[in-house]
């Protein structure tokens, strides 16, 4: 196996892992919090509100700009 | 005795350089000097110094606003920022949701017109980078203005699943990390050890591929301001 499947895999391992666990944080009975919650918590804060729309500009920034 | 007015400045001064080193150290503030210091190795100083600044911003910000509640509030919490906001209850939140349903319609038709225009552009052509970056200042020159802690207690999470979702972040960061470093060099591109921004490019060649992840982006954004 070449290193980069393995590597994409990797980055797919994690991201099933993230689903799967807002999957089971959506179970009433579950102790995980969900993504929206977890973000909420973050953004409980003005540093953490800011600071998530700053990465958010930065992704686009990251992607299409110069 | 009566501490005299040289004694009450430095007291003064030595109560904000707590505040500020204290912002300094804010887990957040910390993202982004390590983004900042990856973004330099990689010899991407523009962006390394967008994060810096937005760090020091955010610090600086922290410090001034303990130094307003002081000596009581040392949470970044209830103070409205400048401009007369109210900080974001239960209730401003269901409003501001409310709101923002009521407008999901035209923003997405919006959203769409903006996706397809820029889609269009090359990626990192001056069109492009003026199209995103104005939209990004806006954004975080809005939040800046309006956004406030909450006066409400934070919902209590359970640890172990906030630390599930650490182990998520952090093992995905890792491999980005490390495919960084098994590149030839920071500034060089491997397809054997890819970074998401290299599987990016793929999708992003194409007009189509860079609409959609334009609509993707401003969906999240959206979704974020909904939160």
């Amino acid at each position: 196996m070449s290193s980069h499947a393995i590597t994409v895999g990797l980055y797919l391992l994690f991201l099933a892992i993230g689903i799967g666990l807002n999957i089971r944080a959506h179970n009433p009975k579950s102790r995980i919090p969900t993504f929206s919650q977890m973000l909420r918590r973050i953004m409980h804060s003005r540093t953490g509100r800011i600071a998530l729309v700053a990465w958010w500009a930065f992704i686009g920034l990251h992607l299409f700009s110069k | 005795m009566t501490p005299t007015v040289s004694e009450a400045r430095r007291a003064a001064i030595a109560v904000r350089s707590r505040q500020l080193a204290r912002g300094l150290v804010h887990p957040m503030v910390l993202a982004f000097y390590i983004a900042s210091f990856f973004c330099y190795l990689a010899g991407d100083s523009v962006r390394a110094v967008y994060f810096l600044g937005i760090a020091l911003a955010l610090a600086w910000d922290q410090a001034h606003r303990a130094a307003r509640s002081d000596p009581e509030a040392r949470a970044e919490v209830v103070k409205p920022a400048a401009g007369g906001q109210t900080s974001f209850s239960t209730d401003s939140a269901a409003r501001r949701q409310s709101a923002m349903s009521r407008y999901l319609v035209a923003f997405g038709v919006l959203g769409l017109i903006y996706s397809v225009i820029v889609g269009w552009f090359q990626r990192y052509s001056i069109p492009a980078t003026i199209s995103v970056t104005a939209l990004a200042t806006v954004a975080i020159i809005v939040a800046w203005k309006i956004s406030a802690g909450s006066a409400a207690q934070p919902e209590q999470l359970s640890m172990t699943g906030m630390a599930a979702w650490g182990v998520v972040a952090v093992g995905a960061s890792a491999v980005e990390l490390t495919s960084m470093f098994l590149q030839p060099s920071l500034t060089v591109s491997s397809y054997a050890h890819p970074t998401l921004s290299y599987l990016s490019n793929s999708v992003l060649g194409s007009w189509s591929g860079r609409s959609v992840v334009l609509f993707l982006w401003l969906a999240l954004g959206w979704y974020l301001a909904r939160l």
